[in-house]
């Protein structure tokens, strides 16, 4: 009923005041955790990178100005996060390189098998054949629901480039989806 | 396909995406219609895939307090509200504590400053009393003053009336009798010259007389004698 702007729990968060940081997580935990999971496609890391990008965020609180929502404010530090795990993981792959299919192991896991059902896991395995910077663009553009404009912003490059990376991976995608039945 | 109409479906594909337009009509076997359908594919994908519940994990982890807080006891804030409230009671019953001389009145719903009032008015009425006796203590002072200031100009001014007129008889009383004693000294001068020409007149008579003796034979040793009837020959 009197839910408290992001603006004003961020303030009162500075204070010191737990409670509402904690309010704050819970409004964007599971949206950002289903990002991780996207992104990482293993729960375990899915919610390590979460915690790891929440640390982030509550350290950088006090730089946060309000000139954009706290949600694409979060969402920014969440991509560099996973960037930053990425090249942790793997320091020899670019960002615009496949990556190995290494992560067919993780659809061994039990707790993978939670997050799939039939249709998600052929999102997930469609996803799976993107290099990163592609599956951001995806990310962004089909699970946030930002414009190109939005995306260039958050992740630094042109719009051509944000186009340029979505077509391509449409064009991987196209091969891995059923088109055919949604046409 | 021309590189212009590439450029239009590429367009109206990127307008349809985001979400600018509705739909965007695209040639069937171009390759933006087999994006649009693998977009279609993409978001049905979505759209069916359920969200995945976050486990549980200490959502305050992370969360430092920089500032220790200035007031360690956590009771502070009870407490402070417990003033708070007692403090908003004090003004809705109008609660005032007065510190007099003969002890400390503690008064509600402002009884005491009807109080106060009274005895400000008294006070002022006190005040005032004193006031007009020491007015006119003043007043009858002034005049008592005034009025014996009045009396010795009053007795200057007639022993001056008195001097000046005394002195002005006293001149004119020396200016007769300079005057008297002019014109007495004129009448002297005047009878001494008459009596000087009278003197003379008579030597002269009596020189006279003696030539005449003389010269009529009379006697010498008779000149200092006096005829018996000298009167009766005059």
């Amino acid at each position: 009923m009197f839910e408290r702007s992001d603006e004003m729990l961020v303030k009162q968060a500075l204070k010191g005041k737990k409670s509402a940081w904690v309010t704050l997580v819970k409004r964007y935990e599971k949206n950002l955790y289903n990002y991780t999971l996207r992104m990482v496609s293993h729960p375990e890391d899915a919610l390590d990178l979460m915690q790891d990008v929440f640390i982030a965020v509550f350290r950088n609180l006090a730089s946060f100005r309000g000139e954009s929502p706290f949600k694409a404010w979060l969402f920014k530090i969440a991509h560099y996060r996973c960037i930053e795990f990425y090249r942790r993981k793997k320091p020899t792959q670019s960002l615009d390189d496949v990556p190995e299919q290494e992560e067919q192991s993780a659809d061994a896991c039990p707790e993978s098998d939670l997050f799939s059902g039939q249709q998600a896991n052929i999102l997930k395995r469609a996803l799976l054949t993107l290099p990163l910077n592609q599956k951001l663009v995806v990310e962004l553009k089909f699970f946030q629901h930002c414009t190109f404009d939005e995306i260039a912003q958050q992740l630094g490059v042109s719009v051509n480039t944000v186009k340029s990376r979505l077509y391509s991976a449409l064009d991987k995608l196209k091969a891995h989806l059923e088109v055919d039945h949604v046409k | 396909m021309s590189n212009k109409e590439q450029l239009k479906q590429e367009q109206a594909f990127a307008d349809w995406l985001d979400g600018k337009t509705d739909d965007c009509f695209l040639d069937d076997e171009s390759l933006w219609q087999a994006r649009k359908n693998t977009v279609n594919a993409l978001e049905y994908h979505v759209a069916i895939s359920d969200e995945q519940e976050v486990p549980n994990w200490d959502r305050s982890r992370g969360f430092t307090r920089d500032k220790a807080p200035f007031w360690p006891w956590r009771g502070l804030p009870a407490l402070s509200m417990v003033f708070s409230i007692f403090a908003v009671a004090l003004v809705l019953f109008k609660v005032e504590l007065v510190m007099q001389d003969d002890g400390i009145l503690l008064s509600f719903s402002g009884n005491n400053s009807q109080l106060q009032e009274q005895k400000l008015l008294q006070l002022v009425d006190q005040k005032l009393q004193s006031y007009h006796q020491q007015q006119q203590v003043f007043l009858a002072n002034y005049a008592e003053d005034i009025k014996a200031e009045q009396q010795d100009n009053n007795l200057q001014l007639v022993s001056y009336i008195i001097g000046a007129a005394r002195q002005e008889r006293k001149e004119d009383i020396s200016d007769f009798m300079q005057y008297i004693n002019a014109q007495r000294k004129d009448e002297l001068l005047e009878q001494k010259i008459q009596y000087q020409q009278l003197e003379q007149a008579i030597k002269y008579s009596k020189a006279y007389q003696r030539e005449n003796v003389q010269g009529f034979g009379l006697k010498q040793g008779d000149l200092n004698s006096t005829p018996a009837n000298w009167t009766a020959e005059e």
